[in-house]
């Protein structure tokens, strides 16, 4: 069964289309990451699926209910954490905690010290949430989320502003939190690396729309280009002369061929560098990532350009 | 509606209040000084007759109205800063993507309100005793209905200031401190009615709150309570509270539907 099921949302402000009516799902268990350049959509589609803001048409079905009919039996379900919303800056990470247990039902404070000890935030307790640094609010923020043990978590670039050990802390602690307790989250972050270890499935937006839906595995390979680097013993003089005869588009610089060419057309250009004499002391092949990916739909709209 | 939400934003209330310096000048200083000032002044204007002939009368009119004023004031404003303060902290996303309703958040704030507002009318109902013997509970039960009368049109007031507020952002902020003075003069909080010119008599008279002073200053007088004042500040107040809260639903629905409310600031 799907936890979340969107179809044909809309949102338009002014005369500015936001969403032009994208449909997508998310399973159990799965971590789907929502990526797209800035006013792509992703904002506004995960502010409506938190019904703060409302929609001008479509509809969003959560664990099988009516979101917007079921607000509070929905909410109640999920949660959220964002490096762009803060916490009461003047109550200390302790009373955060507190209040927000409270506001889910959450009983006692067992659960607040248990995830403060698991984020290894127990430092934090008495601190003033405006006291702290961007990381130590980050990690608060997401204990914050995890309270109400949700089914479904959005989490709006939960490792943003981290220190990379501490970041790489917070991937290991949300993959055991989704292998332990199968909870679907929709992820989104501008960390395209950490979107191919965490997510199953990747939603490219531009423009309100959806222009990809895929693996991050599948989506790459709609990008055909690789980024080949051949490092010569020597300086190769000539070489320009070479590129021109055999119609390579590459730079050089420092004794080093740049050229990005589909995979098929690197052994050929190997092949030809080898048949002339060139003395290669070093080969690289870049295979395009999620990175790629993203760069051509900013740049294009879609990967079907 | 769940109690343990109301509670959660009672508690939210309670942390942020009792380490708001602020918030404590509002409910303590302020009226205190109001008092003291307005009260030294009425008894020097009376001749230094702090408990003499037609005290009861003069200065207490003036206390009995500075003391209401303050408790209005103090639950007009208390609905309004509740969200200002999540606004000026940049946390009212958290609280909204959790299961709370308005209802509940307005409840809380009401509930935390009225202990605010117990607070100051004690504090102000000691000082007029110690400093100008004059007793606010000389009311009698008839200061449970004005006071109840009073903190309503508060509310509704408050609703509609906060219906402002996420409309227009901090801007409007302004109107959460600044409404009331715009009321005061020509509701009679200090003189009667019928100082008033006569053209502004319709208009104080479409506000609960000079039938609520004008009742008060009859009492004291009197000794009765006039009902009919009762009624119609009663009456007044449930199609205030309608309004404000019709207005506020509008204004967050507006807001919701414009994608403001996660940049208010």
């Amino acid at each position: 069964m799907n936890v979340l099921e969107v179809n044909n949302l809309q949102k338009t402000y002014n005369i500015f289309e936001a969403l032009k009516g994208i449909s997508f799902v998310i399973g159990k268990g799965e971590i789907l990451g929502f990526l797209g350049p800035n006013g792509a959509g992703k904002t506004t589609t995960i502010q409506i699926l938190l019904q703060i803001i409302t929609p001008d048409g479509g509809d969003v079905h959560i664990f099988g209910l009516d979101a917007f009919k079921n607000r509070e039996d929905v909410l109640q379900r999920m949660n959220f954490t964002s490096a762009y919303v803060h916490l009461f800056g003047s109550l200390t990470v302790w009373e955060n905690l507190k209040v927000f247990a409270m506001l889910y039902g959450v009983q006692g404070t067992k659960r607040i010290t248990k995830l403060l000890k698991e984020f290894e935030a127990e430092d934090l307790k008495d601190k003033k949430a405006v006291t702290l640094s961007s990381g130590q609010l980050t990690r608060v923020m997401v204990i914050k989320a995890l309270l109400n043990e949700p089914e479904l978590l959005l989490l709006d670039e939960p490792t943003s502003s981290l220190d990379p050990d501490i970041a790489e802390k917070m991937r290991e602690i949300l993959k055991e939190i989704h292998r332990t307790r199968n909870i679907s989250m929709l992820y989104t972050s501008h960390n395209m690396a950490e979107i191919e270890e965490m997510c199953s499935r990747v939603i490219f937006l531009s423009h309100g729309e959806i222009v990809a839906n895929d693996t991050p595995k599948k989506l790459t390979r709609l990008i055909p280009n690789h980024k080949l680097r051949v490092l010569f013993d020597d300086d190769p003089k000539e070489l320009p002369a070479f590129l021109k005869k055999h119609s390579i588009k590459g730079k050089i610089s420092d004794r080093t061929l740049h050229v990005t060419a589909e995979n098929e057309e690197i052994p050929n250009i190997l092949g030809a560098l080898f048949k002339a004499g060139y003395k290669i002391h070093d080969i690289t092949i870049e295979e395009p990532d999620l990175e790629d990916v993203f760069l051509k739909i900013a740049r294009e709209g879609s990967t079907e350009k | 509606m769940k109690l343990h939400r109301i509670n959660a934003i009672i508690l939210h209330h309670i942390y942020f209040w009792k380490k708001s310096v602020p918030r404590w000048l509002d409910i303590l200083y302020w009226p205190v000084v109001t008092l003291a000032v307005w009260g030294f002044i009425t008894t020097y204007l009376q001749g230094g007759d702090f408990q003499g002939k037609g005290s009861v009368t003069i200065v207490g009119m003036f206390l009995g109205g500075i003391t209401l004023w303050m408790l209005f004031q103090r639950a007009q404003q208390d609905i309004a800063i509740s969200y200002l303060q999540d606004i000026w902290s940049r946390s009212i996303v958290n609280l909204y993507v959790s299961p709370l309703t308005n209802a509940e958040f307005i409840i809380a704030s009401i509930l935390v309100g009225i202990i605010k507002v117990v607070i100051t009318l004690v504090v102000m109902a000691l000082m007029s005793w110690f400093l100008y013997a004059f007793n606010i509970f000389t009311l009698g039960f008839s200061l449970v209905p004005f006071i109840a009368l009073l903190l309503v049109f508060a509310w509704a007031l408050g609703l509609f200031i906060t219906g402002v507020v996420f409309r227009f952002g901090t801007d409007a902020q302004v109107l959460a401190f600044g409404a009331s003075f715009v009321l005061q003069p020509i509701v009679a909080v200090f003189y009667p009615l019928s100082i008033l010119p006569s053209w502004i008599h319709p208009i104080a008279l479409a506000f609960p709150l000079t039938h609520i002073f004008e009742g008060m200053r009859a009492v004291l007088a009197t000794g009765q309570i006039p009902v009919d004042a009762l009624w119609w500040a009663a009456g007044l107040d449930v199609v205030y509270l309608l309004f404000g809260a019709w207005f506020f639903g509008k204004m967050f629905s507006n807001v919701k539907t414009k994608g403001l409310l996660a940049k208010l600031e």
